[in-house]
């Protein structure tokens, strides 16, 4: 069994295998690894026949592919489905792989591992909020209601691929559609599967910065009605 | 007066001389997070963080490097888990003592104190880069490449930060630095302390400054809406704020002829390759004063 994240990534990446996580596909060649987006796996993948040259060979490459979508905009949150396509990305080591898959996926194979082997325990939403200081302690206040219909739309799978392990309180469930759901907590030592789930284990600083602006707009409306 | 060689030989915690020597001591058991603010509308402003990550990673020191950041990917709760590594030093990428570094980041890396023991892992929190003393030679360095050929002898030295009437800690590095530069530093016929948001602004500089030629060098770590945008404005160098855009051309025009003086404006201390070596000297500054192995749960 793997006892390190390299060893994890290596076992999983073992040759004739095509692995995926988020929208990228990784498999093993002869002197290295290879990554392309999911919509260009036929194009790029192994059984596409061609021996395309890669267009990147950096793990730091990665970071600038993640960087932007296909319209040139910042891409602030990495799970959302919008990593743009259309490169091909060799890498000569495991090593690099782990590297650039953190750009893509920041902490999405470590966190998966960690979880699948019970080191990981969600903070529900209210936690996260509670412990605000500064500009953000504000969202504490946040309404049961306020906090739903947010979670609802912020972490809608348009929005995120994440799976949501959080609740928004002990006693209040997040009402999740389907794809924002994982399945029950493998055994522990688990290897990682073949498409990796991308974790999310506590409320993201940007669901924390809109939750702000949510409790910040029923304020200034109650003033302004007052 | 003396040179800034002397000036680090003095205040470093190991002769200047050794100090290459100790900062490329292997740490193969170790890991090396790094802790950058992010943004969630600037591109760029991560860059510099991730950069010296790079560099310090391609020189084999660590076994691990990470980076973290409040509000960007990976958050500071999640990057310890990205980590086999039993020894973690954290060397928050923050230009002064304040608000993140005693506060946010404590409560989101779920520290005690300078050492932390947890899940395992012995992690080593180290102080920020910007109140380290080499932050003396970026400084001047930065001055040296903006305006090369500018009389130090009729030159103003403008350090500018943000500032916030809110804390005073956030202004203390600048005015350390520009202190040490006035005072043990031979060059500049003035040196003085800016800010954006208290006094003395750096929209007075033209008044403030009493030499021909003025040198400004941005305190801050990332080329941001701070420096591409806000201080531009603020100097006179633009009329309004443009796009935050990485092409901006706005330190390549040096020297700007403004109020009747040569105007210099650098891009920020903080995009310095040399900082690089800070994080690493303030990894050696923990060790000197906390012990090399002190927590670890293995020598």
């Amino acid at each position: 069994m793997p006892t390190s994240i390299i060893d994890s990534l290596a076992a999983w990446l073992k040759p004739g295998t095509v692995r995926r996580i988020g929208e990228v596909n990784i498999w093993k060649t002869t002197s290295g690894y290879r990554v392309c987006h999911t919509a260009d796996l036929v194009r790029f993948g192994p059984d596409s026949g061609a021996d395309a040259l890669p267009t990147h060979t950096l793990p730091i490459d990665a970071r600038q592919l993640a960087k932007l979508d296909a319209e040139r905009k910042f891409r602030p949150l990495k799970s959302a489905p919008n990593l743009s396509g259309d490169w091909l990305l060799e890498l000569p080591s495991i090593e690099a792989v782990r590297e650039a898959l953190d750009y893509f996926y920041p902490a999405g194979i470590a966190l998966w591992l960690r979880w699948a082997n019970g080191k990981i325990a969600p903070m529900h939403l209210r936690q996260t909020l509670n412990r605000q200081t500064g500009m953000y302690r504000v969202t504490g206040l946040i309404r049961d209601e306020e906090a739903t219909a947010l979670v609802q739309e912020a972490c809608a799978p348009e929005n995120c691929r994440r799976k949501i392990l959080w609740e928004i309180s002990e006693d209040l469930p997040v009402p999740l559609v389907r794809e924002k759901r994982l399945e029950a907590s493998p055994a522990p030592g688990v290897e990682l599967p073949e498409n990796v789930p991308l974790l999310c284990c506590e409320a993201c600083n940007i669901l924390v910065a809109a939750a702000r602006a949510v409790v910040k707009k029923r304020m200034a409306d109650e003033a302004a009605a007052s | 007066m003396q040179c800034v060689e002397a000036i680090e030989d003095s205040r470093l915690p190991y002769p200047i001389h050794k100090r290459i020597e100790i900062l490329m001591t292997p740490r193969k058991h170790s890991a090396l997070v790094i802790i950058g603010h992010g943004s969630t509308l600037n591109p760029d402003s991560s860059d510099p963080t991730y950069q010296h990550a790079d560099t310090i990673r391609s020189r084999g020191i660590f076994a691990e490097v990470a980076c973290a950041f409040w509000k960007e990917e990976p958050s500071m709760r999640e990057v310890l888990h990205m980590l086999d590594s039993e020894v973690v030093y954290v060397v928050p990428n923050f230009i002064s003592e304040g608000y993140f570094t005693r506060e946010v980041i404590l409560r989101e890396l779920q520290l005690d104190g300078p050492v932390t023991q947890r899940d395992g892992k012995t992690i080593r929190y180290c102080d920020p880069v910007g109140i380290h003393p080499s932050m003396t030679r970026l400084l001047l360095n930065r001055a040296n490449e903006v305006a090369p050929d500018a009389p130090r002898s009729e030159s103003t030295l403008i350090v500018v930060g943000h500032g916030t009437t809110l804390n005073e800690q956030s202004t203390k590095a600048i005015k350390d630095q520009v202190k040490l530069i006035q005072q043990e530093i031979e060059g500049f016929a003035q040196v003085i302390d800016t800010y954006m948001e208290e006094p003395p602004l750096i929209s007075d500089w033209y008044t403030l400054s009493t030499q021909p030629n003025v040198i400004v060098v941005p305190f801050f770590i990332a080329d941001g809406l701070h420096s591409y945008q806000d201080i531009p404005v603020m100097l006179g160098l633009e009329k309004e704020p443009t796009e935050a855009a990485s092409a901006r051309s706005i330190f390549r025009q040096n020297p700007n002829r403004l109020h009747g003086k040569s105007l210099y404006y650098s891009s920020a201390i903080g995009t310095e390759p040399m900082l690089a070596d800070v994080i690493l000297d303030q990894v050696a500054a923990f060790d000197t004063l906390h012990g090399e192995t002190a927590g670890n749960s293995q020598p």
